[in-house]
Parts: structure tokens; C-alpha cells; sequence
């Protein structure tokens, strides 16, 4: 890893692509993709892309789709400040967004946002905005309680994770609870600590957190509203601890080291959520890797990565519960994305946004192994998704 | 207090959380939800070191609390938080031989001086209000009547014991000086509270002689014969001195104010002096006359009582004398008399410090007298009749003298080095429900006075330009930000800011200390 690259405010707060735009750019004009077509169509469902530039003159929307029979046709572009992330309240038609900004109303925070979606036409309005707490700047990630009652964001600029209370009807109650990290690592981007993902775990009232700076997993318990760490692993110095899903069976964690490219398989104690035990790290062969991916029945993991050419890689592992180890399967090159932001699983695809838009890959239903990816939508700042199915 | 005490922790569900959540500046908390989660009460270094690391290990925010009087929200408003109260680590150690003077955060002004007068006939040349805390007040420079004298009490300090957080979250106990993390030190010196770390020590290995006496004196204009010409007149007159005369050493020991207030029945603008010679005499009254004797031509009210004693907090006839009639007239006609006071007894004595109902402020360096166009928006505006500005006081002191020493902008964190006035927009008011008319009454105010043709287009609004050297961190003011270039207004345009940029990645790099206006990291 080059020490010293230039790192603009996207890759430095997702810290995902360690490739100049340059190289990445060339190389994907020179490959041709086909369109997205009928034979991947799923279930009609709303998309909503975030898009978030550094550059002059800079596009900060989200994108609204209509995808049937896997056709995507845009319905109508929000502007949105740096829309780092997306996530779906879980039974209202509400979008809740990360903006990824260093300012706040003057103020040094970001804030957090939550749309409501027509669930006719797809379009978003505002439903509320509130600020993160003072230094919580640059969230990166977010995610709702299964209840709905909790909006958890992780704050990478400012070390924190911030605690939003939900009203009934969706919208985010004001001062959310703090809970700030300290920590750091060797890496040059390992400073102090910086908050990366959160994923929500109900059975035990509690969320995961990855702190990609201090090289730890916490485990947050959320008693009152009121988050702390409640138990926390400590990864190998370097390691940079990413991006995270739970494994069907709820006792399980896979953490993707984005520094130090691999998976750590995470055990959690089935009386109380806590985190018990990592495995070994399973070594991805990248130079940093990305979001990753389940399939329904967790046997087999998607890990998205940058390789030191600069080509985005998606890597299938297969994984057996009882033998707990990944184990490579497959790799297959996606040339549009240039830096990988999020990956998720929709029925039988893949679908990968990062700067260049958003492909889908489709997965082969029995064996798992990926297909040809299809181009959903080009967008050169493409760095969050959302999705909800039409009713 | 034993090394090995247990800090007392005050949490929502003590009877006395209602009390000490609040500072002086009732305005904060803001809300019962942007209050902490406790107040952690720690009367040594070791105690605030182990409160310290449990705060952050627990993922708390720490702010942290001397004498309360922070101007803004830096220290109360702290969501489930954990505020820091140094109060009662209060310590103020005179100097035994090879010995530094050591004074504690918690220690307020007042005990500042009458312990280090007492036990080594030396003082600070800090602020005038008696309950502000040594803590917030030396660290963002340390500024008072006796500083055209001597610096600011920051030109002073030869060390700081200091905890800092690492980048780990394990809390450092420094010692530090000129040799000893010369970085941080300097940051300490003037950038303000609640930047790097907990102060716990201020140590001074000298301090200047205090004066054994003051003068003081004062003068009034009553509103009722007040036009803008002679408004104007008075302001230039003030302010022209400090950009001229004020500039000699020999007028060093002259500390003036001005305090203008809204025009009410019967109300006055008063301007007032303490003085003593370099020497720390006050044999020699011809520069305090010759100060006051340039207003004479402007027909200042008649000596009163009630008015005659400007800084006197003991009234003693015997010691008050009338000024030569070439300076303040005499028999029924003079317009001010002279206190003799004893420094302490001038320095200590009724000086409470404010506080205790809802307040703003803002401030501005001029390195220039008054324009035309400043005196007549402040006249306009505290007299006119469409403007409610009561609550509000502009209060405009001297400046200069031993400050404006260059050299101290390398090795401490005060920029403004070259100001001959110290402008402090006041506003106080009691109620909630007035606080969004009289917040915007104070920045309406103030930024009319710094829009025109005397501010450079790009920085229309602010006191920042030739004329200017921007505003005081200690009077914090978090309008400010709304201006991309505030750094430049509280650091100066040199290379201050990003040097405290530098210290705030070495010693505080996960950003434990922050506030609206904290260093960004």
C-alpha cells in the first residue's frame, strides 16, 4: 500500500479506493457491458441511488429508480447533501440518509436526514433532518433498528457513533447520545479511531460497529436509547475493520479488513449477543477490500475489492457453518466500478454501487457463482443504494 | 486532599445536578436533553486524571469546568456528558526560593490576587471579575487593567501541568514548558480552554510587583444633552488617545473603559481609568489628567457621588482629590476626582464576576480609533426608538502598551499583538422566551457597526481588515462561524491557526476536547 497517496474526501472518509480515478477511468471505457435486460428481472422495487462528488461544480443527489422486469428508469433526482448512505426504515416508506459533511449549520457535524417515499410513484420528500453532536463529523454509515424505534450512524471524521431516537411516524427525534471512540492503529489512515459501519442485531438490543481506525468490534448495547460499548474485540494491529453482515443463523459476524484485506468470521454468544471470539483472518487477495455480501443462506459470502491495477473485483467464497472457514470459489472482474462503496443482495443479484453507478450481477441460484455484470445505472458518483419493493 | 481521594461524581438523580449543570451564562443547557449525564467534581491532578480516563473510556465527552463563566455553550451543553468541575482544585502557591508560583484552574481571580499579593506582594495581570476561574481565563490569554502594564498573564507562564488523551484514549499527565513539548506549550498559551487537554497546573516561575496603589477616576455624559457629533466626539477622543498617546510607555499604567448603555432616563455613558505609573506608583497623576483633560471641551457631566468612583470599591473621601484645573476644572465645575485606592483593595473588593442570568457577547480588536460611520451606527442604534437593545452594554477598554510586543506572537497563542482597543458587546436578559429576540438584536448590532466602507468588501460583517485584528477567544462567540475565515478572526492571519492545527493532531488526535470553536483536528 502506497503511504503516501493523495486521498480525496471520498476515499479518505469511506476509505475504500486506493486507485486514481485516472487509471480506473481508462481502463473501464475500454469495456464494453451489456445493458441490464429482462433475463435478471426480480420483484418491481424502488431504487434510490446517492450521489456524491468532490469535484467543482459538485452533484449531491439521490437518484430515484424505477426498476421493473430489471430495467431501471430514473424517476426524479433530489438534491441531497453528500449522501453517504442509505437505509430503510423497516416498515415505514422512509429513506434515512448519512450526509458525509465536515459542517452542519455552521457547526462541526454532519447530519442525518429521513424521506419519506411515495410508495406510488417512488419520489422522496423531506420528512426531517437533524444534526449529529459536535466533532461527529463525515458519517459514513447508518442503520435502523429492526423495531424502528433507533437510527444508529457511525461517524468516521469524528470518532463517534451517534444514538437517534425515532418518533412513530419515522421522522428523527433531535440530541442524539454520542458515544465517542478513541483509538488508533499503524496505518497511516489509523490516526484515531473512525467509526465505519453498524448493523443491528435484535435478539439482543444490541448493534455491531466496526472501527476501521482502532482496529476493533464493538458491541453496542442500547439500554434507554442510551448506546455503550457492551463488549469489543480487538483486531490485529492494521488490520482496519470495515464493513459487516450477520450470518443468517444470528451467531456469527463476517468482518471485512479493508487495510489489511481478508475476513475475520466473528462467534457471538447466543445467551447475550456479546462478542465472543475471532477466527483467524481469511486473506482476500486485493489491495483493500470492500463491502461485502450474504447470500439467503449465508453459505456463501460476496467481498468486493480493489485490486493494485486498479480492477474491482468481486470474490464468491463458500462457507460451511460447522467448518466456519471461507473458502474461495470464485473471482470475476466488474470494470465500471471503480471504487466500491456498498454491495447488497437482492433476491438472486448482486448489486455493487460505486463511482461509475451501479451493476448488477446475477447469482447463479444452486451453485451461487456470479454471472456477467450488467450495467443498472451509470453514475460517476454513484456511493449509496437503497432499495424497496413496489406494493 | 489526599493523592488517592475518589472524585465526587454528581449524577441527574443528586439533588444538587440542577445547580452545578449550569455555569454562569444561564442560557446552557439548552434543553434538559443537551445536559450532561453527570458532573464529576475532582479537587486534585490524580482525580481529574482518573475521572478523565474513565470518561473516555467509557466513550463520554469530557468538557471541563473552572470557574463556569465560559461565554458560550463549550462546557455546559454536553449530551449525556460528563462535565470536568475543577472548582475546588483551587490551589494558589506563592513562591517558595527556586520555586515557581503555581496556580490551579479552579482558583478564581480574586483569591489569584489576594494570595499571590499577600504572600509575595505579586500579581497576575489578569481580568477584573473576582469569580472567574484561573482555568478558562489564563488559557485564552489572560488579559486585565494592569496588561498595558505588563502583558498579558500569558506572556508570563513558564509552564503547565496538563492531561492529555493519546491517540489510544490512555490519558498522559505532561509537564510542560519551553523545553518539555514546546508545541503544546505554546498552544496553551492563549488559544483557549477545552483545545488540547485539562489544565491542572499554570506555573510561573516570576510575576510582576503589584502596585502598592491605583488611582482611579471617571467621567459621564448624561444622554439628555447627547447629539451624534458629541457622541462621535467622545468615542474618537477615547479612542484617539489609545492610537496616539497611549502608544508611550510612560502611559502604560493607564487602563481605560468605556461602557456605552442604552439610552434610558437619567442614563449616562461612562468612562472610566484606573492608573498607576510604571513603577507601580501613583506619585505622578499628569498622564491620568492629561487623559482626562481632553474631554474637557466636551462638557462632561459634573462630578456625582454615585459616578466618581469608577473602579473604587471603597468610597473614602479622605482619599479623593480633585484634578488640576487645567485638566478637570475646578470648584463647582469639575467633572471628575481622583480615588486613591490601595491596589488590593481596588483589585478585590466587590468584584463578583457577573453572571447568573442569560447572556451574549461578542467582541472586536481595533488597532484604530473609532470611525464616523461606527459611532454613528452605535448611536442610532441605542437610541433609537424602533430598536429594543436593552440589556445591551458595549464596553471598550484600552488595549496596547506591554501587549503589542511582536515578539510574543512566536511563542505564544495570542495574535493579536498590535490592537489599541478591546471592544465587548454585552447583552443580558432573564428569560427564555427572550433569548431568539435579544441573540439577534446583539449580532444585528454588532454587525451593522462592521458594515461600510471602514471593512474591506470580504469581510463586510466582521471586525477584520487594516482597521481590525479580529476577536478574543475568551469572549466566545459562536455567530462567528457562520464566517469561513473565524479562525483568522480569534488566531490572526499568520500561521497561529495552523500551527494549533499541528498540536491538535499530536496531542488530542481522536478529538476528545472539542467545542462549536475547538481547534478542528
Amino acid at each position: 500500500m502506497s503511504p503516501n497517496r493523495a486521498w480525496t474526501r471520498r476515499t479518505f472518509l469511506s476509505s475504500l479506493s486506493l486507485i486514481g480515478a485516472g487509471v480506473i477511468i481508462g481502463r473501464a471505457e475500454s469495456v464494453q457491458l451489456p445493458k441490464q435486460d429482462a433475463a435478471s428481472a426480480t420483484w418491481p422495487f424502488f431504487a434510490f441511488v446517492g450521489v456524491s462528488s468532490d469535484a467543482a461544480g459538485s452533484k449531491h443527489t439521490i437518484e430515484s429508480y424505477r426498476v421493473v422486469d430489471g430495467r431501471w428508469t430514473e424517476i426524479n433526482s433530489l438534491s441531497s447533501a453528500s449522501p453517504q448512505s442509505l437505509a430503510l426504515h423497516p416498515h415505514l416508506p422512509i429513506v434515512y440518509v448519512a450526509h458525509s459533511t465536515a459542517l452542519h449549520g455552521n457547526l462541526p457535524r454532519g447530519s442525518v436526514s429521513g424521506y419519506a417515499i411515495d410508495a406510488a410513484v417512488g419520489e422522496l420528500s423531506l420528512l426531517s433532518q437533524e444534526p449529529l453532536t459536535l466533532s461527529a463529523t463525515y458519517p459514513g454509515h447508518l442503520a435502523v433498528s429492526a423495531d424502528g424505534r433507533i437510527l444508529l450512524v457511525s461517524a468516521a471524521g469524528g470518532g463517534a457513533y451517534n444514538l437517534f431516537s425515532l418518533r412513530r411516524d419515522g421522522s428523527i427525534l433531535p440530541s442524539p447520545y454520542p458515544l465517542k471512540q478513541a483509538g488508533s492503529g499503524p496505518h497511516f489512515l489509523q490516526s484515531r479511531a473512525r467509526p465505519h459501519s453498524v448493523l443491528f442485531q435484535s435478539t439482543y438490543d444490541s448493534a455491531y460497529a466496526t472501527d476501521l481506525g482502532a482496529d476493533r468490534l464493538n458491541q453496542i448495547a442500547l439500554n434507554n436509547a442510551v448506546p455503550t460499548v457492551e463488549s469489543r474485540l480487538s483486531f490485529a494491529p492494521g488490520s482496519g475493520p470495515s464493513h459487516i453482515v450477520l450470518h443468517p443463523s444470528g451467531r456469527l459476524l463476517f468482518v471485512v479488513n479493508r487495510l489489511r484485506p481478508g475476513i475475520t468470521v466473528v462467534a457471538i454468544d447466543a445467551a447475550s449477543g456479546a462478542l465472543q471470539s475471532a477466527s483467524a483472518t481469511y486473506p482476500v487477495d486485493a489491495e483493500c477490500a470492500g463491502p461485502i455480501a450474504l447470500s439467503a443462506t449465508g453459505d456463501r459470502i460476496y467481498i468486493a475489492s480493489v485490486q493494485r491495477t486498479g480492477e474491482t473485483i468481486l470474490s464468491a467464497f463458500a462457507f460451511a457453518q460447522n467448518i466456519g472457514k471461507p473458502r474461495l470459489i470464485q473471482r470475476t472482474s466488474v470494470p465500471r466500478i471503480t471504487a466500491p462503496e456498498q454491495l447488497m443482495r437482492h433476491d438472486n443479484q448482486l448489486l455493487l454501487v460505486g463511482a461509475g453507478g451501479v451493476v448488477s450481477v446475477p447469482i447463479e441460484r444452486r451453485s451461487g457463482l456470479l454471472g456477467v455484470p450488467i450495467v443498472a445505472v451509470l453514475e460517476p458518483d454513484a456511493v449509496s443504494l437503497a432499495l424497496r419493493t413496489i406494493m | 486532599m489526599p493523592a488517592n481521594s475518589l472524585p465526587v461524581t454528581i449524577d441527574r438523580q443528586d439533588f444538587r445536578f440542577d445547580a452545578l449543570k449550569k455555569g454562569h451564562n444561564l442560557r446552557f443547557p439548552e434543553t434538559d436533553a443537551d445536559a450532561p449525564s453527570r458532573i464529576v467534581i475532582c479537587s486534585n491532578p490524580t482525580e481529574a486524571a482518573d475521572a478523565l480516563q474513565h470518561i473516555v473510556s467509557a466513550g463520554l465527552r469530557p468538557t471541563v469546568r473552572s470557574g463556569g463563566h465560559c461565554y458560550e455553550d463549550f462546557v455546559a451543553n454536553n449530551p449525556n456528558g460528563a462535565i470536568i468541575d475543577l472548582s475546588t482544585l483551587n490551589a494558589v502557591e506563592a513562591s517558595a526560593p527556586g520555586q515557581p508560583y503555581r496556580i490551579a484552574p479552579g482558583a478564581v481571580l480574586g483569591d489569584v490576587y489576594s494570595q499571590l499579593y499577600k504572600r509575595s506582594g505579586v500579581t497576575i495581570p489578569g481580568g477584573s471579575c473576582y469569580m472567574v476561574g484561573a482555568g478558562g481565563h489564563i488559557s485564552g490569554g489572560g488579559y486585565g487593567l494592569l496588561s498595558r502594564l505588563h502583558g498579558l498573564t500569558v506572556d508570563w507562564l513558564t509552564g503547565v501541568d496538563i492531561l492529555t488523551v493519546d491517540a489510544n484514549g490512555n490519558v498522559i499527565d505532561r509537564r510542560i514548558n519551553k523545553s518539555n513539548d514546546p508545541e503544546l506549550f505554546r498552544a496553551c498559551r492563549g488559544a483557549g480552554g477545552g483545545n488540547f487537554g485539562i489544565i491542572t497546573s499554570f506555573r510561573f516561575d516570576r510575576l510582576p510587583m503589584a502596585p502598592r496603589e491605583v488611582a482611579t477616576a471617571s467621567i459621564s455624559f448624561s444622554w439628555e444633552s447627547m447629539t451624534e457629533e458629541k457622541f462621535t466626539k467622545i468615542l474618537t477622543t477615547f479612542g484617539d488617545y489609545w492610537e496616539g498617546r497611549g502608544k508611550d510607555p510612560d502611559t502604560w499604567g493607564l487602563f481605560g473603559m468605556m461602557g456605552l448603555h442604552t439610552l434610558t432616563p437619567g442614563g449616562r455613558i461612562g468612562l472610566g481609568v484606573q492608573f498607576c505609573n510604571p513603577d507601580g506608583s501613583i506619585d505622578d497623576l499628569s498622564v491620568l489628567h492629561e487623559f482626562f483633560g481632553r474631554f474637557a471641551s466636551l462638557h462632561p457631566d459634573p462630578v456625582s457621588p454615585e459616578i466618581a468612583s469608577y473602579g473604587a470599591h471603597v468610597f473614602d473621601p479622605a482619599h479623593r482629590e480633585p484634578p488640576p484645573p487645567e485638566a478637570g476644572g475646578s470648584g463647582p465645575s469639575r467633572f471628575y476626582q481622583v480615588n486613591r485606592q490601595l491596589w488590593l483593595a481596588a483589585t478585590v473588593s466587590g468584584g463578583a464576576g457577573g453572571g447568573g442570568s442569560r447572556a451574549k457577547y461578542k467582541s472586536a480588536y481595533m488597532k484604530q480609533s473609532f470611525t464616523p460611520a461606527e459611532c454613528s451606527t452605535i448611536y442610532k442604534i441605542l437610541t433609537s426608538p424602533n430598536i429594543d437593545s436593552h440589556g445591551a452594554v458595549l464596553s471598550i477598554d484600552s488595549y496596547g502598551g506591554a501587549v503589542n510586543n511582536p515578539e510574543r506572537i512566536e511563542d505564544t497563542a495570542i495574535a493579536q499583538r498590535a490592537s489599541v482597543m478591546k471592544l465587548q458587546w454585552q447583552c443580558y436578559w432573564r428569560n427564555k422566551d427572550e433569548d431568539a429576540g435579544r441573540l439577534k438584536f446583539v449580532d444585528d448590532y454588532y454587525t451593522a457597526v462592521y458594515t461600510g466602507s471602514h471593512v474591506p468588501p470580504e469581510n463586510q460583517g466582521t471586525p477584520f481588515g487594516p482597521r481590525y485584528e479580529g476577536c478574543y477567544m475568551n469572549y466566545a462567540d459562536v455567530d462567528m462561524l457562520r464566517y469561513d475565515y473565524w479562525p483568522q478572526l480569534f488566531y490572526g492571519t499568520g500561521d497561529l491557526y495552523s500551527f494549533l492545527r499541528k498540536v491538535k493532531r499530536r496531542y488530542d488526535p481522536n478529538n476528545i476536547f472539542h467545542s462549536s470553536m475547538s481547534v478542528r483536528s
